[in-house]
């Protein structure tokens, strides 16, 4: 291998670490406030990256994060539909557990944390509110939730407000007895 | 409320600091004369720090960055090792042809390569140019097709190269002063320009029987007085005949060079026609002689 490609090779491979070390947090939220698993979560984050880690060499860093994020949700809405078609098949084993109070030790920490709440509010939510809200959130400004979720930017400031109203009145009912 | 009035989502960007500086001085300057803006304003406020507050117990959790690092690792390792042989073959070419001495090599023998296929394309076209004018044993001249296509002849001429060693010979008898022409028509020397104009006009390797036929009615015709009515007649008829079939398989050739079987009958029935001439030009020199 000749030294310029050592090097693009080596620069790629900083860039790759450095988009990682930024933006896994952020692709982790996004994906679980769709897939509202952290383990789904996870594997949505490594696909994610893998896919960057392809494409690194043609990606413009400007449209980095919204790039990661819109593959992410992309990737997440279809790991729900998967997760929602093996549910239906594994109904019986789901009821069976519930009724018998089988839960992992996760379940029970986010149980404890009252984090469930939050996601069952935040999953009564519709798209794109429930995204513009999770985004905003993560610290994205509206011109990258608009290029993430190919929306208007000029739209995002109302979306964000409904969605916020919405969030509070179904965390209202669900969560307030839990904090 | 007027009618300047902001709206739920203009509130919410200047929350956000999404607005333009000059924006947010108007928004400031409106909120502080509107009370119902006041209002939304402080219940927006309100509830976005609720909001924000509590999404960041459930968005802070814990994220796996350590596991996630090394799932990711470990997952780009092995596509690594299903790279294929084509792609590193690729990659190993891309790479080489960065390296400038590689490149010229390559060039260098690419432009190579180029002179030998354009030079032997050109060997190739003066080879078909036409079939070469050979002198048989009497004088009389006969086409004889190109040594290094011989599947571009009909099977009448392929079978005398092969008997004959390429020179067919006849023992048709022409008068002293058309044999001399026709020798001297043969070894005519032609230019590269006439070779083009010529190469237009015949299909490769018609233009010697195309000549050879010219010079062959040019002594039939000088004879045909002499010569009865009936065999006049039978004359005009039979290369009617020939002249039709030649039409018809020229055409065929046009049409579809690649068609070797129309070219071999197209190249037959030249040689026909030289026979037939032949045989009228022997005939009537025979009468001449008679007389």
């Amino acid at each position: 291998m000749s030294e310029q490609a050592a090097a693009a090779v080596a620069r790629e491979t900083i860039e790759f670490e450095e988009a990682f070390s930024l933006h896994h947090r952020t692709v982790f939220r996004a994906a679980r406030s769709v897939v509202q698993d952290a383990g789904l979560a996870e594997d949505v984050t490594q696909e994610v990256f893998i896919k960057l880690y392809k494409h690194m060499d043609t990606l413009d860093q400007e449209i980095l994060r919204p790039w990661l994020i819109r593959v992410a949700l992309n990737l997440a809405k279809n790991t729900l539909r998967t997760k929602i078609r093996a549910n239906t098949r594994d109904e019986v084993y789901v009821k069976e557990s519930v009724e018998n109070g089988v839960t992992s030790v996760e379940d029970e920490f986010e149980e404890r944390a009252g984090i469930n709440e939050i996601n069952r509010a935040l999953g009564k939510i519709k798209e794109p509110l429930r995204s513009c809200l999770v985004l905003k959130q993560q610290g994205l400004s509206y011109k990258e939730i608009a290029s993430s979720l190919e929306l208007n930017e000029t739209s995002i400031g109302t979306y964000v407000a409904r969605a916020r109203a919405e969030f509070a009145r179904f965390y209202g009912k669900v969560g307030r007895d839990t904090i | 409320m007027n009618g300047n009035c902001l709206d739920i989502g203009t509130i919410q960007a200047f929350l956000d600091g999404e607005t333009r500086p000059e924006e947010a001085v108007k928004i400031s300057d409106h909120v502080a004369e509107c009370d119902a803006c006041t209002l939304l304003l402080a219940q927006a406020e309100e509830e976005s720090s609720m909001v924000y507050s509590v999404l960041d117990r459930e968005l802070n959790t814990l994220v796996p960055t350590q596991r996630l690092w090394t799932r990711i690792n470990d997952s780009i390792a092995e596509e690594k090792s299903r790279t294929s042989v084509w792609q590193r073959l690729a990659a190993f070419v891309s790479t080489s042809f960065m390296s400038p001495s590689f490149a010229g090599a390559a060039g260098i023998l690419m432009v190579v390569t180029l002179g030998v296929v354009v030079w032997n394309f050109n060997s190739r076209v003066s080879n078909n140019e036409g079939m070469a004018l050979v002198p048989t044993q009497s004088g009389s001249p006969t086409a004889v097709p190109p040594q290094a296509n011989p599947e571009e002849v009909g099977p009448q001429l392929a079978n005398a190269d092969d008997k004959k060693g390429g020179v067919r010979f006849t023992t048709t008898k022409l008068p002293e002063s058309e044999v001399k022409k026709l020798i001297n028509a043969t070894y005519v020397e032609r230019g590269p320009k006439k070779v083009e104009a010529v190469q237009a006009r015949y299909l490769p390797g018609e233009e010697s029987y195309i000549r050879t036929i010219d010079d062959l009615e040019q002594t039939v015709t000088a004879q045909n007085a002499s010569m009865s009515a009936s065999s006049q007649v039978s004359y005009a008829k039979d290369i009617a005949v020939v002249d039709d079939s030649i039409k018809k398989m020229r055409e065929v050739v046009k049409k579809n060079p690649r068609n070797q079987a129309a070219r071999q009958i197209l190249y037959s029935t030249y040689q026909d026609k030289i026979d037939l001439l032949k045989a009228s030009a022997g005939r009537g020199e025979m009468m001449a002689s008679l007389q």
